[in-house]
Order: C-alpha cells, then structure tokens, then sequence
C-alpha cells in the first residue's frame, strides 16, 4: 500500500484516530444490539434470551423480539471481528466470515455471553464451511452439538438445530436429522414449524420411511401461512409428497401427479419448475427409464438454470446418466460445468 | 456442443454455406414460442445440439400424448428439421446419404399432407436447402481426380439437384405471392386466418415478406450454381450467369428502405461477384462499391470489406492492371482491422487478395529494370503471406502455393544494428518489429525444411545455408527484442498506456522463454499474473510462468526440486482464481502434483489435485489413484495372508484411488490420452471388477473413444503389457457379468479378444500365459472374497465356460496351452483353500481336457511352439490327479519320473495322486504312497512315496518345511489306514502305536509342527488315534508332560 502526505490524508487519519479514541471511553451505558430481519434495531441492556424471544431493555422499556424475527444480536463489548463475522454469515459471505472469525482473540473474551456467541459461531461457520463441501462435517456437527447441550434455552438454538440436521442430512445420515428439524417444528412459530416439518419431511423421505415423511408434508401443506418462505414450503411439500408416493412403489401415479403439476402449474416459477423436473428426474431414473430421466434433468439444465441448488443436482444427475446411455464426452462436460459453476456444491463431492 | 452462431460471410461458390448466410439477414420463421415450456425446451435442446434428445423428446412425448396442441400439428416438421440438423453428427458418409433420404421423404411428405400450414415456405426452404447440399456434394465429387472419367455424370446430377432447389425457390415466390397480395395494406384487417389477431397477423405477413425476398435470392443464387456445372467459357454457363445476374439486378431493384438494407447488400454481393465472371469489370466495381460504402457494423462491415477485397481482386486481374491502386486499397483498409479482427477469414481473405495484387504486380515487371519495385514486391507479399499462413482458414490452400512458387528468399540486406532509441513508443515499436521479424522469418523454415528433404545431397547445400543464415538472423532479433523491451521498460512514463506496458511485458516474458533464460520468464509472468488480474494476457503468463518453472524444476537436481512446490502451489493458486478450468491451472496442478509423486509425498499430492475443484483431470491424479490402488493391493495381499480384516485406512485409501481415477477419467480427452492414463483405465476397470461392480467395469472397458480397449488401440507407444492388460480385464469383466447372471458368455466374444492378445503377444507368447493367468489369479481373489458359495461356483463355472469356448473353437498350441496352464493353476490354488476347494474339480476337467488337446499335437509342431512335453506332462498329470483320472495321472507320473526321479516337485504330486486314488480305502494304493513304488531294474522304486520324501527333505527342513510336515503327516495318516486295515487286533494297535509315535517324534522335534493349518491337520489325526487306541481324546496335550 502507498501512503501519501497530503493534507486531506493527514486531516483523515486524524479523524479516525479520534473517533477511535471517543468510541474506546463511550461513557458506561450498556450497548447490546437486536437487529430485526425488519425494522429499527433494539439497543440497550439485554435482559432475557430465550429459544423463542429476546428481551432488551432501554430508558427503562422493554423491547421484545421474536427470535424468527431477529436478523443478528451483538453484544456490548464483543470483539469486532465477531460482529464483522456474524455480519458476513447473514450475508451468506462464509468465506468473509471464516476470516473475521479468525481474528477473534478467543482468551481475551471475558463475558460469558460473548463466549457463548463465539462458540456458537465457531461451530455455525465450520458447519457451513462444511455443508458447502469444504470442512470437516464430523468435527462441525461435534461442536454444535456440544454448545447445544449447553446452551438449549439460547436465541441461536433453533439455528443450531437447523445446521445439525442439515449436517446429519449432507453426512449421509438423514435418520438423524429428524430429530434436530423437529425442534424447529415444535416452535411456536408457524414458519419455522412449516419448515422444521418440511425439512423432517425431506429428511424422513431420504430415510425412505415414505409415510412418516408424507404426513410431515401434509402438515405443511394444511398450515395457514403468507409469508413468501413458508409459501414456497407449502409447494415444495405437495411436490415432496408425490414423491413419497413414488418410494411407496407408486412410481406411475407419482410420474402422472408430477406430470399434472407441470401440466397445470405456472411454468415461469422457476423455483417450483426446476424442483419439479428434478423430482421426476429422480422417479423415473429409480425406474431405470433412465432416457426420459434425462429428458426431465435436462429440462432443469437448459430452462431452469436459474436456480443454483436444483440446477447443480441436475448437473450432477446428468453427468451419472450419461454414461448409461454411452455418451461419456457429455458426463465429462457436464461434471466438468458442474465444477465450474458449482465449485462449492456438495453435489461435487458426491 | 456445436454453436449455433452463424460462421462469418465470405461470398463463395459454395452452397453448403448459403444457409448461414441468409440465417444471419433473415429471421427464422418458426421462432418457438417463449411461454411454452415444450417449445422451449426443444428450442434450448437444439441450441445446445443435443439433437439425438430433441427427437427422443418428440417421440417420448407423442406417446404419451403429452405435445402442446399446436406442437403436434408440427411434430412431423420438427422431427424432420431436428434430423436435417443432426447431419452434422452424422459419422459416415453412408449414415450422411440415408439420412439425407429419410429427410427429403419427411419434408416432402409434410408439404403434400399440410398444402395451408403457416411454415409450408420454411419447409420448402429446408428441402431446398437439402437439394442445394446434395448438388454440392456431386459436384465435389465431380472435381476429384479419381472420378476424372464419372465427372460429367456428377456434374449431371449436380445439376439436376440443383434444378430441382431452383424449382422449389419459383415454387415458394409463386404461392407466396398471391398470399402476400391479399394481406397487403389494410387488406390485412379483413381476412381470417386460423382465429390469429391482427398482431398474430401482421406478424406473419412479416414472417411471408422475409420469406418471399429470400425465395428469390435463393433462386438467384442457385442459377449460379447451376452455370458452376458447366465448364468455364462454355455459353451454357454464360447463359446461366447472366440469369443470375438479371435476378439479382431485379432483387436488388426491389429490395428498398432501411429493412431491406441487408437482402440488398448481399445481393449487391452476390451480383459483383456474378458480374466478375462474365468479365463485366465496370459493372461489378459497381457493384462492389455500393457495398464498399454502407456504413453499418456488424455483417455490413464484414461484407464491406469483403467488397473491398473483391476490388482488388477485380484491379489486380491483368485485364485491368491497377495493382498500385489495389495494393494501396488493401493497405489502407487493413490500417483500419482491429487486433482481433485481423484473423478474422473476411481480413484474412482481404491480406491474401493485396498479396495477390503484389505478386501479379512483380510478375509484369522487369526484374533488371524494375528492380526495387519487382523485390519490394515480392518481399512484402511473402511477409503477408507468411504472416497469414501461421493463421487457421480457407486462405492456406492459395498461401501455401503462392509460397511454394516464390521458392526461396534471397537473401536482402537486413537493418542488423541495435537502433539507438530514446522514446517509449520508437522503442516498443522496433523491438516488436524485431520478434515479428524473427517469427517471420522462422515460420519459413519448415517450407525450406521440406524442400530439402527433397532435395538430393548435391543440391542441397544453398537450403541448408539458408536455414542456418535465417536461425542466425531470428536468433540475433530476439536477442535485439529482448534489449529492446528491458529498455522500454525504463523509459515508459505514467502518461505512456499501460496496455501498451503489459504488452511489452507480455511479449519480454514470450520472448525469455523463447531464449531459454527461464527465471527471468518465470518472474516477468509471475508479476503479469498478478498485476492482470483476470485478463486473457495474465493467464497466457501463467502458461509462461509454468513452462518456465517445468524448466527449471526439470534441470535442478531432484533434492533440490522439492524448493519448488511453494512457488509452483502460488501459481496454481492464482491459475485456478482466474479460470480453474483452464489449460494452464490444470496444467500447474499436474505439474505439483508429479512433483509430489516423485518425492513420495502422497498426502500433499491429494491436497493439491483437490486445489483443482474437482477437476482432478491429469495424468498427476491418475498417478496418484495408481500408487494408492497399488498400495491398497498390497495391503489386502497381506490381510488374506495374514487372515486379518482389511484396516479403515486401507479401504479409505481404495476409494480415495477410485475417486482419482474415475474422475481423470471422465474429464480425460481420449486425444489427450497418454500411457500413465491408459494404465489409470485399466487400474479403475480393475478396482470395479474386484468390487463387483460388472457394469460400471464393462462402461470402463467398452467405452466408445475412452474406454480401455478403445485407448489400448488408439493411444500411441503403449507397452504391449498395458495393451493385454486392457484385454485381460475385458475377459474378466465377461466371465464375472456371465457368472452373476448379467449377461453370458459369447464365443464369439471370448475367442476374439484371446485371438487379440495373441496378437499383441507377438513373438513372446509368454506374455499371453501371463495374461491368462493373471486373470486367474485375479480371478482366485474374487473367489476368496467371496463369502457365497452359489457365487464361487457360479464364477468358477463361468471361467471354466470360458477356457471351454476357447477350447472348442481353436488349436492354436499357445492358446491352448496357455489357457490350460491358467486355469490348472486356478484350480490348484482353489485346492489349497478348503471353502474353495469343491468348486475346484470341474475346472481340473477342462484343463485336463485342454491340455490333453494340446498333448495329443505333434511332437514336432510342440517343438516349433517351443514348448517343452516333459513340462506338458507334468501339467497333464496334475490335471489329470485333479480330474479323478487318477489311473491316467498315475502312469503320467511314472513315465515321467522314469526320466528324472530326483524331482521332488513331481515326487511329492505322485505320492498325493496316490494317496488321492486311494481315497483313504484301497490299502495297496496307500501302502504304495507312504513307501514308494513301481521299482526299476535294480528294484529302486520311481516313486517315492512319502517315507522317502520325508528322508530327503528331514535334511533341509528349513528350505522344504511344507513338504517335510505334509510328508509326517501323510506317513502317520497312511500307517493309521494301513493299521485299520489290519484284521489283527494286535497288530493293528501295533500299527495304530506306530502311526501315533511318528506324531510325537514329529512333536518332539518340532514343536511348532510347521504352520498352523497342518498343526490342526496333526491334532486331528492324533485325536482319531488317540480315539482309536481307546486312549483319552485330548490331541496334542498327551505330549505335554
């Protein structure tokens, strides 16, 4: 870097420097922040964390805040590069994330709330790092399971639940995961309820215990909900569902309930398409038809790119079928644009 | 995936080419519709050129009745058109003619089934389109040499077909007219067609209007075509000339307005050139000057210049005679050809035609009067022409003959002195001119280099002179270049571009490489890599940086290499930022990885080919897959020998070697492929077969372009081993999916790959024995990993199928012998493993069947087999023993060692065959095992029998331990049966005391009783005796005190 002596640099740094020093001697009052996913931020003294609900405290009002509504909480005097850290996680900027995180000076941490933070994220980030393929999942899983034990009535549980199941899901273990996106569906929060029983649901389905899953997914599908999340849960559970008929051996009826959706839906809804032609994919590859397996992946492949997730699994589904048909120069372009477009999908390491 | 991005115009004589043009001025008529998904994604499938899905798609969902409405009215039309577009896929030219038919029955069945369908004018134009390919195709045909007698009948045809389009062009202007008539105007708002909307409709009269105007240019052109059947200067081809002229002059006419701008230009094109062949020079400089001055981009600019270069070529003809004119055209319009336009084939074409202008120029001129002009030329025409000739396209055919015919340069005088420059700019320019000099100069050489290999030694000596004298010269520029950037680099100022700086830097890393001073290229580039972030020039200089670094690690001794991972991780790294899938970050990975695997650092090697994201493509990974599959085989050697479980980081280590191989595989380019990856094939086909994974082994074996046998025959510079092993797995993959019930075992199959590894065999038909009994051994493993008895046999059964079939169809003595010796030694070893033993015997059958085949040959033609009949013999009597003949095995056995009875080997097989026959009941047979038999003249018995082989090996027990405990055991075991033979009481507990001290001394002596399954064998037989003699049954404890 090269620095310059110029007046206005000098006037700058000078600035800096001051607000430094002025932020480091703020008189005594405590500085806890609740940032909501929408709204004004709560700041002032927390008094109460729970699973469900935070409370702080400023002017002596109380401020109470879902924890499905909450977006991050920092707390006064927690180092920097936490908040920075856990900025960059909501952000979905892992990388970002891991190395603010490094720069913690973990023995410096005094606060017992503050440590409790940290360790949540240590174990948050490293399973993020470890469900996008990169990280040691055992040693994540591990970690969160570890602060969970301790910490069960914490803000972030309901977080830590959704990563253990995520992570027993991604381990190859999703008889596992039930049990940690059961925990979201028994909040007293519709969305998360509508999601811990999809993601259940989903879990279940892996396990190919078809009929738990689907009355998971009949769950979803009765709940009265509006926002765009659980919308979209609702959908995938009816898709979900189907496909649980296919498990069940019904494999022809599944292919024609999947074949009325895409008959009847709105094809631009590229999420709900790309999932569609995917499930049928899935069913029909099961089937061995494994040409109109294709057929149906290469519809997410070339109409439905938009969509990372489905159009990674379609990629990868594409690559494995190929060969069956004896066109391996075309596995090897598609592996080959599933590493360059995805090169962090778990679908990759598969 | 074939693009779909029209190829850039150059007009052309050509046919095949005329669809893309009109492709890029005309809109297509049949744009599907973007809100349907079906129409979509059939759309999407023949961009990507999946066209072979595209028709599985129409058929899939015809069946199923699952086509949009409007799709199915369509669906023979779509079917047709996907299979006109697929011909480009099409491998032969036998496919290419009956697809060509199928489709010219689809289009025509479609235009007489659907007189009123909207896209009838589109399908008209796709069969024209197909008439036009065909007529091109005999007219190709027509022009090759062997076909000089058939030409005229080609030509016909050419013709005809080319009639039959013109035909189909009138046709579609003479329907679309009326329609055109009645939608014109306000017309328009009082017709109905199909319930369409005034929009739907207007859209069509479009859709009509564009396919109107290129009926007649199609029409037009294709006169032109039909006059290229005639022979030049013959008044057919005039008269079908000015045809095409008069209709290009009336599309021309009528083609007005900014909308029609490119139907007129081109047809102005097309005119010009037309009007050039009749020699109406004015008429076409016309011409071509009405395109020369639109000032569109795009295609316009193409086809300006395009127009420009038919000037020249129309000012160049002698006719004419205006070279100075067309050279100074063909200057001033290439100034104005961006960098990356100037490989462009319409710029290439423009460079090619003002050399023309240079050379016709020269040649009118005298050599001694005009003597600077006639050099001047010349040499500015052989710089352009082997500027151009380093350049892929069209234009090489005429570049290299115009080379070829100025033979070789005289040598001018050269601007050979350093130039004192003092200015950034004078200085990139010079030294730039000096590398093009150099690379000029250089590219010259394989042409010289070509002449002197024709050349006889007499003559030869000015072209050798001539190369030496043009490698000093580029030598001596390079140098001057390199002086010269290092000294820009001082005098650039911020003020100067700094694309001109990374260019100058660029260009000094190109040329250290080039001079070999590999660190200076290495540091240069490291700091383009960095300092470019991202730009096509940085990774370019990675490509530097690493051919520098292989350089210098390749020359640094090996201690000394490992110094290099560090720097070489760092250029990966930044490789892999800019594009992990590039040429130069694959390249960096392979090249640490190799690095890693030649010092042994397997773990850091892993590491590294995962900086690849999963592009674990080079020949590093599939090293690496090897050397873990080699140790993983080991391992598990020693686990079955050990009869210990496999460990956790044995298995880890298999898969990890299965994943590096499969996935160099599947990015693997069969092109590409060398020996370290062919054996990368056979190492995954073969961690498929010992997982039982048939079908996966069999896709790694039969793949098209990739698989083993496919790489086996193609790769170049193969070991023969590395051939046979690809064979070798094949026939294991055969007998493992016949014995799982996958698929059975064809004759047909089986003989012809033995037949091919006795081919590769060649003169050693001991690399075949190997072969096969490396797949017997392999297929042993199988066996032994089998825990079910139905599998062993079913696999067991299957390769006994196997050897059968090859021995039913041939009488080769290698074959033969080869496969009967394998599957004696499978069989064998199957013997030695109790849970595989039963299986054994019917494989004994079929190698005593084979062998006796091979037996029953002439003594001479064995000899001429180099096989030697005492070894046979032996083989035969071992099949025979395991057959059950023991009888035959018996005087086998005894013929033999007549010969030679100091083989043990033989000694120890006669004594089992004995003791086999015997089946523990015919005393005489055993009396015979255990003391010897079949005494000589001097009453010395041939065999032995086991007393005496338990004589001779007593003194060597160290060197014949299984033989000595096999021979205790067989004597204690046989004086049992004897003593239980025994009608008297007494002497038969005389017998039994004797078989039991023979066990004690054993006991005494050694302890240890040689392995462990013979000290059970011991302990077996003792408590037999011990039950016997009416003694308490506790084995081996009695002689404990």
């Amino acid at each position: 870097m090269r620095f310059t002596n110029t007046p206005s640099s000098s006037i700058t740094l000078v600035a800096m420097v001051l607000l430094v020093l002025m932020t480091s001697v703020q008189p005594g009052w405590c500085q806890d922040k609740v940032f909501p996913i929408k709204g004004v931020a709560g700041v002032g003294k927390i008094l109460e964390r729970t699973r469900d609900k935070v409370v702080i405290e400023k002017g002596g009002a109380n401020q109470n805040f879902d924890t499905n509504q909450i977006s991050r909480v920092l707390f006064d005097g927690e180092p920097q590069a936490l908040s920075r850290a856990k900025d960059s996680v909501g952000q979905g900027l892992l990388d970002q994330a891991m190395e603010e995180f490094a720069k913690i000076d973990a023995p410096s941490i005094k606060s017992e709330d503050i440590k409790q933070d940290y360790l949540f994220f240590r174990g948050y980030i490293a399973a993020l790092n470890a469900l996008r393929g990169k990280g040691d999942a055992a040693a994540a899983s591990k970690q969160l399971l570890t602060w969970a034990k301790d910490n069960s009535t914490s803000h972030l549980f309901y977080m830590a639940s959704e990563a253990l199941g995520e992570l027993a899901m991604a381990a190859g273990t999703p008889d596992q995961a039930p049990r940690y996106f059961g925990i979201l569906a028994s909040s007293p929060f519709i969305e998360l309820k509508v999601k811990g029983n999809y993601l259940s649901g989903k879990a279940l389905l892996a396990s190919k215990k078809a009929a738990e899953a689907k009355a998971k997914f009949d769950l979803v599908a009765q709940a009265q909900v509006s926002d765009t999340a659980s919308l979209k849960f609702k959908k995938l559970a009816s898709l979900a569902s189907i496909q649980c008929d296919a498990v069940d051996g019904k494999a022809q009826q599944a292919v024609a309930a999947l074949e009325k959706m895409v008959d009847e839906g709105d094809s631009t809804d590229a999420e709900l398409y790309s999932e569609l032609f995917n499930a049928l994919g899935g069913i029909l590859r099961a089937a061995g038809n494994n040409d109109e397996a294709i057929l149906a992946y290469l519809k997410t492949d070339l109409l439905y790119a938009s969509e990372p997730e489905a159009h990674a699994e379609a990629l990868y589904q594409l690559s494995q079928l190929w060969p069956l048909i004896g066109e391996n120069q075309r596995a090897t372009e598609t592996k080959s644009r599933l590493s360059k477009l995805y090169p962090t999908s778990p679908w990759l390491k598969k | 995936m074939p693009s779909t991005i029209a190829e850039p115009v150059i007009p052309s004589h050509n046919s095949r080419r005329l669809v893309g043009i009109l492709a890029v001025i005309l809109l297509s008529s049949s744009a599907a519709n973007a809100d349907e998904p079906a129409k979509r994604f059939l759309k999407r499938l023949r961009e990507e050129g999946y066209y072979d899905q595209g028709l599985k798609y129409l058929e899939i969902s015809a069946a199923k009745n699952r086509l949009p409405a409007n799709m199915k009215a369509d669906l023979p039309l779509e079917r047709v058109i996907l299979m006109q577009e697929s011909l480009r896929t099409v491998k032969t030219p036998q496919q290419r003619d009956e697809r060509m038919l199928a489709i010219e029955k689809g289009f025509k069945e479609f235009l007489s089934s659907a007189p009123t369908h909207s896209r009838r004018s589109e399908t008209q134009t796709k069969l024209g389109d197909l008439l036009l390919d065909r007529a091109q195709s005999a007219l190709d045909e027509s022009k090759k040499p062997e076909n000089v007698i058939s030409s005229e009948s080609w030509r016909s045809k050419s013709r005809q077909a080319y009639t039959e389009a013109m035909d189909l062009y009138t046709k579609i202007s003479e329907e679309l007219k009326p329609i055109l008539e009645s939608m014109a105007g306000d017309k328009i708002k009082t017709i109905k067609v199909d319930g369409k909307d005034l929009k739907e409709l207007t859209e069509l009269r479009e859709q009509y209007q564009r396919e109107y105007r290129q009926s007649q240019i199609l029409q037009a052109k294709t006169m032109e075509f039909i006059a290229q059947t005639y022979d030049a200067q013959t008044p057919e081809r005039r008269t079908w000339l000015e045809k095409a002229e008069a209709s290009f002059i009336a599309v021309v006419d009528k083609t007005i307005g900014s909308q029609e701008a490119g139907r007129r230009m081109l047809s102005l094109l097309y005119l010009a050139e037309i009007q050039g062949q009749l020699g109406k020079i004015d008429e076409a400089r016309n011409s071509y000057t009405r395109v020369s001055e639109n000032e569109g981009e795009g295609i316009f600019r193409t086809w300006r210049v395009q127009a420009v270069t038919g000037i020249i070529r129309l000012d160049s003809s002698e006719k004419t005679a205006k070279y100075e004119a067309a050279i100074q055209r063909g200057e001033d319009a290439f100034k104005t050809a961006t960098a990356r336009e100037r490989d462009d084939p319409e710029w290439l074409d423009l460079q090619l035609a003002t050399a023309e202008a240079r050379l016709a120029w020269a040649k009118t001129l005298d050599e001694r009067k005009d003597e600077n002009k006639f050099k001047n030329n010349r040499r500015a025409a052989r710089e352009t022409l082997q500027t151009i000739l380093k350049k892929k396209g069209p234009h090489l055919v005429k570049t290299k003959q115009y080379l070829s015919e100025l033979g070789i340069e005289t040598v001018e005088k050269m601007d050979v002195k350093l130039p004192d420059t003092k200015a950034w700019a004078d200085t990139i320019k010079i030294a730039r001119e000096r590398l093009d000099r150099a690379e000029s100069a250089e590219s010259t050489l394989p042409i010289l280099q070509q002449q002197l290999a024709s050349e006889n030694a007499n003559t030869n000596a000015p072209i050798q002179a001539q190369i030496q004298s043009i490698q000093n010269d580029a030598a001596r520029d390079r140098k001057q270049s390199i002086e010269l950037y290092q000294r820009a680099l001082g005098l650039h100022k911020n003020s100067d571009s700094r694309d001109d700086l990374l260019d100058a830097k660029f260009l000094l890393a190109y040329l250290h490489l080039k001079t070999e001073q590999y660190w200076e290229a290495v540091a240069l580039s490291q700091e383009l890599l960095s300092s470019g972030k991202g730009t096509d020039k940085a990774q370019k200089s990675g490509g530097f940086a690493l051919m520098g670094l292989g350089k210098i690690i390749s020359e640094v001794p090996s201690d000394r290499q490992l110094a290099f991972v560090a720097p070489m991780e760092r250029l990966a790294n930044q490789l892999i930022l800019i594009d992990p899938a590039s040429e130069e970050a694959q390249n960096a990975i392979d090249l640490l990885v190799k690095l890693d695997l030649i010092h042994k650092h397997y773990d850091e090697a892993e590491k590294h080919i995962a900086l690849g994201q999963g592009n674990s493509s080079g020949g590093g990974a599939s090293m690496l897959g090897q050397i873990l599959w080699g140790e993983y085989q080991h391992a598990a050697y020693e686990h079955r020998k050990n009869k210990t479980d496999e460990a956790p980081e044995d298995l880890s280590k298999k898969q990890r070697s299965e994943k590096m191989l499969r996935s160099t595989w599947d990015a693997m380019q069969a092109d590409k492929a060398d020996k370290n990856m062919v054996t990368g094939v056979n190492a995954l086909a073969n961690i498929y077969l010992m997982s039982d994974r048939v079908d996966e082994a069999l896709m790694t074996i039969d793949a098209p372009t990739k698989g083993a046998i496919a790489l086996a025959t193609t790769v170049k510079d193969l070991d023969p081993s590395v051939q046979l092993e690809a064979y070798r797995l094949k026939l294991q993959a055969m007998v493992q999916a016949a014995g799982s019930g996958k698929q059975p075992l064809s004759t047909e199959s089986v003989t012809q790959v033995v037949q091919k590894m006795k081919e590769l065999s060649g003169a050693d038909d001991s690399a075949l024995t190997d072969a096969l009994n490396h797949l017997a051994v392999k297929l042993l493993m199988k066996l032994e990993s089998s825990e079910s008895t139905e599998e062993q046999a079913n696999l067991g059964a299957a390769f006994g199928v196997l050897i059968q079939q090859l021995v039913d169809v041939s009488s080769d003595i290698v074959i033969l012998d080869s496969v009967g010796s394998s599957v004696l030694n499978l069989a064998r070893k199957m013997l030695e493993k109790p849970s595989l033993a039963a299986n054994a015997k019917p494989l004994m059958v079929i190698a005593e069947s084979v062998l006796s085949k091979v037996a029953a040959k002439p003594a001479a033609e064995l000899i001429e087999a180099k096989r030697k009949p005492d070894e046979l013999q032996l083989k035969l009597a071992l099949a025979k023993s395991g057959a059950g003949k023991f009888e035959e095995a018996h005087a086998l056995f005894v013929q033999t060692l007549t010969a030679n009875q100091k083989n043990l080997t033989l000694q120890v097989e006669a004594a089992r065959n004995l003791q086999m026959w015997a089946n523990g009941k015919d005393i005489e047979l055993i009396k015979k095992a255990v003391f010897g038999a079949e005494p000589d003249a001097k009453k010395i018995n041939i065999l032995w029998g086991w007393g005496k082989i338990n004589g001779v090996t007593a003194a060597r027990v160290s060197d014949f331990k299984e033989i000595f405990f096999e021979a205790r055991l067989s004597i204690s075991s046989g004086l049992r049966a004897i003593a239980l033979g025994e009608p008297n009481a007494e002497k038969k507990k005389q017998g039994l005391e004797r078989a039991l001290s023979k066990i004690r001394e054993t006991v005494q002596t050694y302890p240890e009783l040689g392995s462990p399954e013979i000290r059970t064998s011991f302990e077996k037989l003792l408590r037999e005796l011990q039950q016997d003699l009416g003694k308490p049954v506790v084995g081996l404890q009695e002689f404990k005190s």
